[in-house]
């Protein structure tokens, strides 16, 4: 392709995308729509609850990670941490137990 | 209810001698909500560096006074600080404008490895050039006097050579720095240590202190007796309460922090903490000025 | 006596339990051992829960126990480079994989990578997406010069195995639907090349055919529409920038070349 007919097709494929875009949610012919905003004309009650609750995984609203507390964990007792980690070996024993009915693959 | 503001239009910056309550994450939509009635925030400026918590700092910060507590600079860091740990800090305060910017007598990172704690210096000649540097360096990088918090420690060292409340004092001289006042902090230290919490007090610069802590705390059984251990997750002690008394008629009043990192409370109860030292602070804070020029 | 620089590597060194130092002979009275657990405890404990909330799907994959061990190995094989514990850590999913346990697991690891991407995205700054009204306006020569900035949040990554679809199914908050998902997991589906963004304060996962992914990239590492153009089959383009544009892929786009 000729460099003048790159810079239209560019130009035309631009043209096209915006059109795309803007069929597919309303709202992004607007100049600087938040993210917010567009995600608002989507979102399903159902939703709602899922995100709440990757919010709340995620420590987004419920947890300050860096505080100059002591925390509760400072009352535990000696035991924890006088346990080596490395003196004794774990197997997963979560939701991964769902998935390959905890058995170890081989290898 | 504080009164709503003009959209765009952000209240002034000056944290004033009143009580104050920590600024936490599930709180912050009842601050937007409910405009609580109290007259300064402090938020920790690590938790506000990513980018929904500092939008909503932002925004909190058009209705209220705040004030920046770091936990993370390691003024106490023998290799010297984090620069860009610096550098997001000082955007943070130019963003935010804080009335007030504080941090820590400890350390907390070793060969740029951040251990996530407030570990304790050993109170040396040494230590005393070392933090003095580094709070000159970021008094100058963030454009303001900023406050030094006397800390919570569960040992000492037998190298160290000067008493903290002198070395406190040392640091204000050297460096022209603000303290913070964490009365649960000496009560904590006091304990472990066998301090006379009082006397404590007695030894430090009255003009350079620059805001209270108060706090909750709690008490280990362990085989050598009982440890303090400052948790942040308790109401007040009430020897904290009358050693607050005691520093209101030594210094006279100065913003005052209820802070409650931990099992975080309601709202309404971090208020009527607030509310307890806002009335000492009326009762008590009158006078600290004559009783000084008596 | 020992320098403040020589004091402080040896306090890191028995933070480790393990280490066997209680610092006995350098701290004041009696009690070391006591007085040292305290910072013991909260190093180990606030790390670790600040890796259990960048991982949290991962941690419900392998659950509390073996997570808790694999942190406290990883808090002393390689604790934070910085003080801000959003930040904690990014090798955390390969140090992960060379766990036992987890060498014949994976999709584990997998998942802890995807969640990396997750918490990054989840913590970037806020920008709203491009708006349409400027690019239209622009003149075609100006249009095919057009250098576009990813939203701050966006992530391309190539996942192996489902992870994405682990990951969706460990953290649906419907126990009955959960359940169903994990068990129908097929470990044996191939990786995908993926765009992570945070929309509307939660977090969308795009699966993009690779000649998309490529493009995305492209575009995403300054290259001019035109240039990214060259690497795209031309029926598909438009298409591809459509979803990109409407999915708020990118921030700002501007003529002048990245610094």
């Amino acid at each position: 392709m000729s460099q003048v007919n790159r810079r239209l097709f560019a130009a035309s494929v631009l043209t096209a995308a915006l059109g795309i875009a803007a069929a597919a949610s309303p709202g992004f012919a607007q100049q600087g729509m938040s993210q917010d905003q567009m995600m608002k004309m989507k979102q399903s009650n159902m939703d709602r609850a899922k995100k709440g609750h990757l919010v709340a995984c995620y420590g987004i609203n419920a947890a300050g990670r860096n505080d100059c507390a002591v925390g509760a964990h400072s009352c535990a007792g000696q035991a924890t941490q006088a346990r080596d980690p490395n003196s004794f070996v774990l197997v997963p024993a979560g939701d991964c137990e769902k998935i390959d009915g905890g058995k170890l693959k081989a290898g | 209810m504080a009164t709503p503001r003009a959209a765009g239009c952000r209240c002034e910056a000056t944290i004033p001698a009143s009580a104050g309550i920590g600024l936490r994450l599930p709180h912050h939509q009842a601050f937007r909500d409910q405009r609580p009635a109290i007259a300064w925030i402090e938020a920790h400026s690590e938790n506000y560096l990513s980018g929904p918590a500092f939008a909503e700092l932002l925004a909190i910060r058009n209705d209220y006074p705040v004030s920046l507590h770091s936990v993370g600079l390691s003024l106490g860091a023998a290799e010297g600080l984090d620069r860009r740990h610096l550098a997001r800090l000082k955007e943070l305060v130019r963003r935010i404008e804080p009335g007030l910017i504080s941090e820590h007598l400890a350390w907390g990172a070793v060969d740029h490895a951040f251990l996530a704690d407030l570990l304790p210096l050993p109170l040396t000649e040494e230590s005393l050039a070392i933090v003095a540097r580094h709070v000159l360096r970021a008094q100058d990088a963030l454009g303001q006097r900023i406050l030094i918090e006397n800390p919570a420690t569960y040992l000492q060292f037998r190298h160290s050579t000067i008493p903290e409340p002198e070395f406190l004092a040392a640091l204000v001289e050297r460096t022209g720095c603000g303290l913070i006042l964490d009365i649960n902090n000496i009560i904590v230290s006091a304990g472990n240590h066998g301090w006379d919490a009082e006397a404590y007090l007695g030894r430090l610069p009255r003009a350079a202190i620059g805001e209270f802590h108060l706090a909750g705390h709690r008490q280990r059984e362990t085989e050598i007796g009982m440890l303090r251990i400052d948790t942040h997750d308790q109401p007040v002690a009430a020897d904290v309460w009358a050693l607050f008394e005691v520093a209101l008629r030594r210094f006279g009043p100065r913003p005052t922090l209820i802070e409650w990192d931990q099992a975080i409370p309601s709202l309404d109860i971090l208020l009527a903490e607030a509310a307890r030292a806002a009335r000492r602070l009326a009762l008590l804070g009158l006078g600290g000025e004559n009783a000084d020029a008596a | 006596m020992p320098t403040l620089h020589e004091f402080q590597r040896r306090f890191r060194a028995a933070l480790t339990a393990a280490s066997g130092d209680d610092l006995a002979d350098i701290v004041q009275g009696e009690g070391a051992v006591a007085r040292l657990a305290v910072y013991r405890n909260n190093v180990l404990g606030t790390l670790s829960a600040a890796l259990g909330l960048n991982f949290p799907a991962t941690a419900c994959l392998v659950g509390a126990d073996f997570f808790a061990a694999a942190a406290a190995r990883f808090i002393v094989a390689s604790p934070p480079r910085s003080a801000d514990l959003h930040e904690y850590d990014e090798a955390f999913p390969a140090f992960l994989a060379t766990q036992p346990g987890i060498t014949a697991r994976p999709y584990i690891a997998a998942v802890a990578a995807l969640e990396w991407a997750v918490a990054q995205a989840l913590h970037a700054p806020l920008a709203p997406a491009l708006g349409a009204a400027r690019l239209a306006a622009l003149a075609p020569e100006a249009q095919a010069a057009l250098r576009f900035r990813a939203h701050p949040s966006l992530r391309l990554m190539t996942t192996s195995g489902p992870a994405r679809a682990i990951w969706e199914a460990v953290l649906q908050p419907d126990e009955a639907l959960r359940a169903r998902n994990l068990a129908a997991i097929d470990l044996a589906a191939p990786g995908e090349t993926l765009a992570v963004l945070r929309v509307g304060g939660t977090i969308a996962l795009h699966p993009l055919a690779p000649a998309a992914f490529a493009f995305a990239q492209a575009l995403a590492d300054g290259e001019t529409l035109a240039e990214a153009l060259a690497r795209v089959p031309p029926q598909s383009a438009a298409a591809w920038l459509g979803a990109f544009l409407a999915q708020g892929f990118f921030a700002t786009a501007s003529l002048r070349r990245p610094i």
